[in-house]
C-alpha cells in the first residue's frame, strides 16, 4: 500500500491521503485524480468507495488524493467568509496547487459523488488544468415539489418493477402487514401523474448548459454516473434537454460519457453497484488516458513494513514556514 | 458514583486542527490520527478511541474526532485510529477477523504509549470498538481505565440489528434472500459480512469475558439497552469498579433527522460525550 497521510492548505488544515501511482514502465504522464467529499460524509466516501476506487486507479498508475473539505471529516473548521460551494473550489484548487508543487502534477481529474460532483463541476469550469471530471449523481438546487414527485415516482417503480413479481410482497399483502394506502397510491402513480411533472427548477439551468458546453469544447472528459430514478438524472435531464440523452447527436464530443446505473440508490449501497461503479470508472480511466499502452504497471517491492513502534510522519505542505515545536517523533 | 457533567466542555472546544498529526503505523498499516495535548500542561495519562466499523464507524466518525479534540483540549494525549479494512487503514473490509481487530487494538495501545510517551493508558471504545477494547483488556491488566459507549454486549444479538437494519433500508432479491436463513446476508448496509467474520461476531459475549478489562470501566448506553446491568453487574463480580450512566440521547451512529449540519457538529451525543470527559478527568486525577 501506497498511502501516505498529508496535511496542506492555507493553513495547512486540510487533511487528505495521498496514493502514488504505481510506476509505469511507459513514460506516459498520467493525470492526477483527487476524490471530493460526498456530502458530509468524509473522505473515505459512502462505504468507503472513494478508498477502493482511488487504490484501485493507483494500481493503475494515477496518483489520487482523498481529503476533507475545511468543516468536514478531519479537515479544520471553516474559515472563508464565502459560500460553502465556493470554498470547496477553492480548496479543489489548493488541493491542485499541492499536488503540483509535492509530485509536479499539471493535470488533473476530480471525481465527486453528490455535492462533491458539483464541486467537480465547478472547480473544472474554473480552472484550465482539469482535464476530466467524474461527477457522481450530482445536482443542483431542485424543487421540493419535483423531490416529492421524484420519491413517489421511485417507489412506483419499485412496485411494478419488483414488487409485484415478488412472492414476499405478495404475502404481505395477503397477510394484512402491507401498507395497502402506499401500495394502490404507488400503483395508481402512472396514471395519476400523466400531466406532466412538476417543473424541477434548477438553479441556474442555462448556465449549466452553457458551462457543459464549454467543458467539452475545451476537451474536458466528462464520465457522468448516475443511478436510475436519482434526483441528479433529472436535474441532468433538465439543463440539458436533448443533450442529456444524445449528447454526441446534439455536437458533443467523444470526451462525454453518461452512464445510468440501475439496482442501486443515491451512494451505491448494494455489492453489486459498487463493484459495477468501480468497473465503469476503471474502464473509462483505462480508455481515455491508457489506451494502446502496451506496457503495464511494474511490480515493484510494497513499501517498507516498518517495526510497529514507528509511524510515518504525515507529509506536510512546506509551502510555509515550520511550524515551532510541530513535536514529531523522528 | 454519580457523574458530575460540565455541558460547557463539549459545546466550547474549538474545532482547529493546528495539533493533529495524521499517519500510518503498525506492521498493519493502521490509520490514525495522533491529537497531542493542546494545553500547556499535559496529564500523565494517554487516550486511546477505537471506532465502530461499517456504516456505524461512518456515521459516528465526526462524534470521534471531537471527542478526540476535547480530550486534547483538556491536556490528554489522544490516538484514535481505523481498524484494518475500515476507513483508511490498509487491507481490505473482506478479509476482516475479530482476532485481526483485537490485534490492531494492541497496536493501538502501544503506538499511543510510543507517541505520547504516557504509560498510564485509558481506552474509549464505540458501538463494537468497546467490544473489542473490552475483549483486549481483558487479556491485559494495564488499561486503567475504559469508557464502553453503547457497548456491543452480544454478537449474535448485534448480527440480528445489522440484518434488520439491512432489511429495512434495502430490498434483497429474492434468490439471495432464500440463501438467507442458512448463511445469513451476504453484506450489510454496504459493506461485505463474510462468513468468517459473521462467525466471529457472533460469538462475542462480554457476560462470558473471566478476567475484568480494566480496573474501572464507564459504560454510556441508552435507556432502552437490556443487558447493560447484567454487564456491570459481571465487571464488578470480576474486581472493575463500574459506573453506569444512561442516556435518552440519539446514538452518535445514527442519522440526525435535521441534515448536515447536525450530522457535521453532532449536538445530540453532547452529554454523553461530556459524561466521558468528565470521567475521564475524574480518573486522572484520582
Amino acid at each position: 500500500m501506497s498511502d501516505e497521510a498529508v496535511l496542506f492548505g492555507r493553513a495547512r488544515s486540510l487533511v487528505g491521503i495521498l496514493s502514488d501511482g504505481a510506476p509505469r514502465r511507459d513514460a506516459r504522464v498520467l493525470p492526477a485524480v483527487i476524490f471530493l467529499n460526498a456530502g458530509a460524509v468524509h473522505r473515505v466516501g459512502p462505504h468507503r468507495l472513494y478508498v477502493k476506487a482511488a487504490r484501485m486507479l493507483a494500481a493503475l498508475g494515477f496518483t489520487t488524493l482523498r481529503f476533507d473539505f475545511s468543516g468536514t471529516g478531519d479537515s479544520g473548521p471553516r474559515t472563508m467568509s464565502v459560500y460553502y460551494e465556493q470554498e470547496g473550489v477553492i480548496e479543489t484548487r489548493e488541493a491542485m496547487d499541492f499536488l503540483s508543487r509535492i509530485r509536479g502534477c499539471s493535470q488533473f481529474v476530480l471525481i465527486g459523488l453528490c455535492s462533491g460532483a458539483i464541486t467537480a463541476f465547478q472547480a473544472a469550469c474554473a480552472d484550465r488544468r482539469v482535464v476530466g471530471i467524474v461527477p457522481i449523481n450530482g445536482r443542483g438546487e431542485v424543487a421540493e415539489e419535483h423531490a416529492a414527485y421524484a420519491a413517489q415516482r421511485q417507489q412506483s417503480r419499485y412496485y411494478w418493477r419488483a414488487a409485484f413479481f415478488d412472492p414476499r410482497s405478495w404475502w404481505k399483502a395477503l397477510t394484512g402487514k402491507a401498507d395497502y394506502r402506499t401500495v394502490l397510491r404507488a400503483l395508481m402513480f402512472p396514471i395519476t401523474s400523466r400531466s406532466k411533472a412538476p417543473p424541477i427548477v434548477t438553479s441556474r439551468p442555462d448556465e449549466v448548459a452553457v458551462a457543459l458546453q464549454s467543458l467539452m469544447a475545451h476537451r474536458v472528459h466528462v464520465l457522468a454516473i448516475y443511478s436510475s430514478g436519482d434526483l441528479g438524472l433529472d436535474y441532468f435531464e433538465a439543463a440539458l434537454g436533448q443533450q442529456a440523452r444524445h449528447p454526441r447527436a446534439s455536437g458533443a464530443t467523444d470526451a462525454v460519457t453518461i452512464r445510468v446505473m440501475t439496482g442501486t440508490d443515491h451512494t451505491f449501497t448494494p455489492l453489486a453497484a459498487q463493484r459495477r461503479l468501480l468497473h465503469v470508472l476503471r474502464e473509462w480511466a483505462t480508455a481515455t488516458w491508457l489506451a494502446d499502452s502496451r506496457a503495464t504497471t511494474t511490480t515493484t517491492p510494497g513499501r517498507d513494513r516498518r517495526p510497529s513502534s514507528v509511524r510515518t510522519a504525515p507529509l506536510v505542505d512546506s509551502r510555509d514556514a515550520p511550524r515551532q515545536g510541530s513535536g514529531l517523533p523522528q | 458514583m454519580a457523574i458530575r457533567v460540565q455541558e460547557r466542555w463539549w459545546a466550547h472546544v474549538p474545532l482547529s486542527t493546528s495539533r493533529i498529526e495524521p499517519s500510518f503505523f503498525g506492521r498493519q498499516q493502521l490509520f490514525g490520527v495522533y491529537h497531542p495535548p493542546s494545553t500547556r500542561v499535559t496529564r500523565s495519562c494517554a487516550v486511546l478511541l477505537c471506532s465502530p466499523f461499517g456504516r456505524e464507524y461512518i456515521e459516528s466518525h465526526r462524534t470521534v474526532c471531537r471527542l478526540a479534540l476535547s480530550l486534547s483540549h483538556r491536556g490528554f494525549p489522544t490516538l484514535r485510529f481505523d481498524l484494518s479494512g475500515c476507513g483508511d487503514s490498509a487491507g481490505e473490509f473482506e478479509d476482516a477477523t475479530i482476532d485481526a481487530w483485537l490485534e490492531d487494538v494492541t497496536t493501538g495501545i502501544d503506538a499511543l504509549r510510543a507517541f505520547a510517551g504516557a504509560r498510564r493508558t485509558a481506552v474509549v471504545g464505540l458501538r463494537l470498538g468497546a467490544a473489542l477494547v473490552a475483549m483486549a483488556g481483558s487479556r491485559r491488566d494495564d488499561i486503567e481505565a475504559m469508557t464502553l459507549w453503547h457497548p456491543v454486549v452480544n454478537g449474535r444479538d448485534y448480527l440480528r440489528d445489522l440484518h434488520a437494519q439491512h432489511r429495512a433500508e434495502n430490498r434483497t432479491p429474492l434468490l439471495q434472500w432464500l440463501k438467507t436463513p442458512l448463511r445469513g446476508s451476504p453484506e450489510i448496509r454496504g459493506f461485505p459480512l463474510t462468513r468468517p467474520l459473521a462467525s466471529d461476531l457472533s460469538r462475542i459475549d462480554l457476560l462470558a469475558l473471566t478476567q475484568r478489562p480494566s480496573a474501572r470501566v464507564l459504560i454510556v448506553d441508552a435507556t432502552t439497552a437490556p443487558a447493560r446491568t447484567e454487564l456491570t453487574t459481571r465487571f464488578e463480580h470480576l474486581g472493575a469498579q463500574v459506573v453506569r450512566l444512561i442516556t435518552a440521547e440519539k446514538p452518535p451512529w445514527v442519522q440526525p433527522s435535521d441534515g448536515w449540519h447536525d450530522f457535521v457538529d453532532q449536538p445530540t451525543t453532547r452529554h454523553s460525550a461530556n459524561a466521558i470527559l468528565d470521567w475521564l478527568m475524574e480518573w486522572e486525577r484520582s
